[in-house]
């Protein structure tokens, strides 16, 4: 599996490999050679790519690489597989609110109709002297909040249900 | 270190007629592994994109870290079974590098026989547990196995090294602190179902992937439930009701992207019972050993020649040069680890049988993992040496060999036969490692004088019952019994039997080595202890 880098908007695949001599960069279909790197500073060294030598300064913030090279500044966005290759709206989450214990719901914060997205806060529940916020599972509109407040309700009781977006 | 001095001639008549002769046998070797690794019947590949799933070879590829080495493991086992229709038994097995970390795969392949176990399915995989056990590596199994073969049930199901082996051997694993990561890219059904269960890491693929004990048809006929395969053992179930899987993945790439994840947080061990120095290519060319190898398996051959062209810079540190002279012993390097070297020139004798389990110790005692090159015929025989003691001093060299307890390796490069095959670390011997050159030969005794052992047995019940048999007669009982003899020694069928990991092009077996040694030391070396040695 190789890695991925966005620059510009544009996919790069990528692999750096063992080489007699520094690494080996597999880029697509091409491979350069040799490619070397020396550091001058925490953020600042020599970029040596088949032979020729370029000064580089560089700043990396999470996933984001601010790269200064050849007078131009540039980003690189490391493209995680575990991310690209798992919508965080997978489809498979289901449209329902469940209780995770028995309890008592304290407060609503939501009302039928209103747009919710995947993590916001529901309503929070009391149960065993502790509150408990539960959250949208997915991104939706709210259909139905079966449980009001002061009402008590069973384990797995079902506490909101939403609709899909446009439906 | 002094370097071997090459006396090959490599512009000789022989010497040429070895390099066309081997050179053919390593382009068919070639030829037999592409086909049991991608020569499938279209139809297969075509289900196998209707079910959404990638071909063995692919998910293997995607696992593995780009341009890194994979040491592939009995690629042609099962080639001299089933009619040849399970290549590699329906499984690939080998050692590559996983984020960095050397790991050896198993992967049911479910192009053949929608991955079916079959009695020599089941042993490539424990024998693939086995390795993990032996050297401590870390397993990844991609999982996509239809089952075992009924109709073979009996030849892979009961028994000690059976499919129940498979999970035991994870489970001493586990105990051992050795991880596992299991995908689930098929059904894993049955016993099966234990092999993610087993792993401390399982993924599971959406929509493909499922675990459960019966399927959907088994259990509609034990309890008459209708239940999709999905809603019985899916991913999604798995992984949040009744937490048998870890992780769930929305495709094939996906779950391989987790597994990297997972694999990428292992403890690495260092490997410091073991000096390393800068490895160093051989001064002679691999090349040369197609002209080295006889074509006649007959033809007496200097191991040194050999060794000269798989040890680093050709060097060689003899030991004991002029004593037992039919076993080669001495210390080389390879890719900077330095191996204890024991090669035959010849059959062994009393001398070289001393010489050798000494070697042995020294090399145990100073850590020193062992390579073994066999060519031998076994152990001389007649009164004189059995006077002299030839099988006492047979048994010290086969009491030093099991009791070693540095890893041992063994290629057997041209002959192997009789008690010379145990003495030089046969399988029985659990070396790490065995791999076969495609020209040599394993049985119990040469082809010729088995056969002719055979035909006089043969002959002779047959003169009880009609008198004496005509040279035409015996010619017609002879030449079967040579054919299957010579059918089953040859290199092909002991690896297809997995009596070896594989065959080797004698020009890779330098890297195969170097994989197989490294692999090893991740293990640590117990303490040296022997039994009692016949003095």
């Amino acid at each position: 599996m190789h890695h991925s880098f966005e620059i510009d908007g544009v996919d790069h695949r990528l692999w750096l490999s063992n080489s007699q001599q520094g690494y080996r960069l597999h880029l697509r279909d091409q491979v350069i050679t040799p490619v070397a790197f020396t550091y001058h500073s925490e953020s600042s060294g020599i970029l040596t790519i088949a032979g020729e030598s370029e000064p580089v300064r560089f700043a990396i913030e999470g996933e984001l690489i601010h790269l200064h090279i050849r007078g131009r500044a540039r980003i690189l966005r490391y493209i995680d597989p575990l991310r690209t290759l798992a919508p965080a709206n997978d489809g498979t989450r289901p449209l329902i609110a469940r209780a995770p214990m028995p309890g008592v719901v304290v407060a609503t914060t939501v009302s039928p109709g209103q747009s919710v997205s995947a993590g916001m806060a529901l309503m929070t529940i009391e149960s065993m002297k502790l509150e408990t916020i539960i959250r949208s599972p997915q991104d939706g509109i709210v259909d139905r909040v079966h449980v009001k407040e002061g009402e008590s309700f069973e384990h797995d009781a079902v506490l909101v249900t939403l609709s899909k977006e446009g439906r | 270190m002094q370097r071997i001095g090459s006396v090959a001639d490599v512009n000789s008549q022989a010497f040429r007629r070895n390099d066309l002769h081997n050179r053919q046998l390593a382009a068919e070797l070639k030829e037999r592994q592409r086909a049991a690794r991608f020569h499938r019947p279209e139809r297969d590949f075509e289900r196998l994109r209707r079910q959404n799933k990638l071909f063995v070879r692919e998910r293997v590829e995607a696992l593995l870290d780009p341009e890194t080495p994979f040491l592939e493991l009995s690629t042609l086992a099962a080639n001299k079974a089933y009619d040849g229709e399970v290549p590699g038994a329906a499984q690939v097995v080998g050692i590559g590098i996983v984020a960095g970390r050397e790991v050896i795969v198993h992967a049911d392949d479910a192009s053949v026989k929608s991955g079916a176990w079959y009695p020599l399915s089941v042993k490539k995989i424990v024998r693939a547990l086995d390795i993990a056990i032996e050297n401590r590596l870390p397993m990844v199994h991609l999982c996509d196995c239809a089952g075992g073969f009924l109709p073979l049930q009996a030849e892979f199901f009961a028994d000690r090294y059976h499919a129940g082996r498979i999970l035991r051997n994870q489970s001493i694993l586990s105990k051992m602190g050795v991880p596992q990561v299991a995908i689930v890219m098929g059904h894993c059904t049955a016993a099966g179902a234990y092999v993610p269960a087993l792993s401390e890491y399982n993924i599971m693929v959406e929509g493909t992937g499922a675990i459960f004990l019966g399927g959907p048809p088994v259990v509609k006929a034990a309890t008459g439930e209708q239940v999709s395969a999905e809603d019985l053992g899916g991913a999604l179930m798995h992984t949040s009701v009744s937490g048998t899987s870890d992780y769930f993945a929305r495709s094939e790439m996906h779950a391989i992207a987790i597994a990297r994840d997972v694999v990428a947080r292992f403890h690495q061990p260092a490997k410091p019972w073991i000096d390393r120095v800068a490895p160093e290519p051989p001064a002679y060319s691999a090349s040369e050993l197609y002209g080295i190898i006889p074509k006649d398996a007959r033809a007496q051959f200097d191991m040194r020649e050999i060794i000269a062209r798989l040890v680093d810079g050709s060097r060689f540190h003899e030991y004991q040069p002029r004593y037992g002279t039919s076993l080669v012993c001495g210390f080389a390097q390879l890719y900077g680890y330095q191996v204890g070297i024991l090669a035959n020139n010849g059959v062994l004798f009393s001398d070289s049988s001393l010489k050798g389990a000494h070697f042995i110790q020294l090399c145990d005692k100073n850590r020193t993992p062992l390579l073994f090159l066999q060519n031998v015929t076994g152990f001389m025989v007649g009164r004189e040496y059995e006077r002299g003691g030839i099988t006492k001093d047979g048994a010290k060299l086969i009491m030093a060999v099991s009791g070693a307890s540095v890893p041992k390796f063994t290629i057997v490069c041209n002959s192997s036969h009789g008690a010379g095959t145990y003495a030089m670390s046969g399988r029985a011997f659990d070396p790490r490692f065995v791999f076969s050159w495609p020209n040599s030969q394993i049985s119990a005794m040469g082809a010729d004088q088995a056969a002719g052992v055979l035909t006089h047995v043969k002959a002779r019940q047959l003169a009880r019952v009609d008198g004496r048999l005509s040279e035409q007669e015996l010619a017609a009982i002879r030449e079967p019994i040579l054919e299957q003899y010579r059918e089953r020694s040859s290199a092909y069928y002991a690896t297809s039997e997995l009596w070896d990991d594989g065959i080797l092009d004698p020009v890779d077996t330098r890297t195969a080595l170097a994989i197989a040694l490294s692999a090893s030391l991740n293990a640590p070396a117990d303490t040296p202890q022997y039994g009692v040695f016949r003095l």
